[in-house]
């Protein structure tokens, strides 16, 4: 699953060990979720995107979203 | 969370100790003579450090999956369906080979030592979580 990650930690200042500490999870799972190698759970989701204090979907954009009305 | 694997000192611990102990009973058992010439009792008694050497293994490494996130859960089920996999399909060949072919015997304990070197050599393979 895409996501915009790594350009949100790299603007903020933050190191791949600083998010995982915020959220909570280990930094190989960062590293995995910046580099597609693992689609998140809703739950880790929305822990990423309160961390970055965004809606979900400017961090994960959907990738099932339908571009027509 | 735990520190990640296999960086948890409880783990590191609980894993060295129980490989320490399953080495140490089954060199006695079979290098030398100890294996014939001990009393059946003691047999059993070193079998069941053996066994339960392997069982407190899997028990160690079950509670340190079951705290680690989700993408380490993720990745680590993976590498044991992988790597039990691999040692399963070895294992049912070579028993077929030693019914019908004239290859060497193997015991079977040799199963538990196989699955983690097949799990040690799956893992630079199994790198993500998608199907």
């Amino acid at each position: 699953m895409k996501s915009r990650l790594r350009v949100l930690r790299a603007e903020r200042g933050w190191t791949q060990e600083q998010l995982s500490g915020t959220i909570g999870v280990s930094r190989q799972a960062i590293n995995a979720l910046e580099t597609e190698r693992h689609d998140p759970s809703l739950d880790l989701a929305y822990r990423i995107a309160a961390a970055f204090e965004l809606p979900v979907e400017q961090v994960f954009p959907n990738p099932h979203e339908r571009s027509d009305p | 969370m735990d520190a990640a694997w296999p960086r948890s000192t409880r783990y590191v611990i609980m894993s060295s100790a129980n490989w320490l102990m399953f080495l140490a009973a089954v060199a006695f058992l079979t290098w030398g003579t100890a294996g014939e010439t001990l009393p059946d009792g003691a047999v059993v008694a070193i079998l069941i450090v053996v066994g339960l050497s392997v069982a407190l293994q899997f028990a160690a490494a079950y509670r340190l999956v079951a705290t680690q996130d989700e993408f380490v859960r993720g990745i680590t089920a993976k590498r044991v369906i992988a790597a039990a996999g691999l040692t399963i399909t070895v294992a049912v060949l070579w028993g077929l080979a030693q019914q019908f072919l004239d290859v060497p015997d193997v015991p079977m304990w040799v199963i538990y030592p196989f699955f983690w070197g097949a799990f040690g050599m799956v893992t630079p393979f199994v790198r993500d979580t998608h199907a």
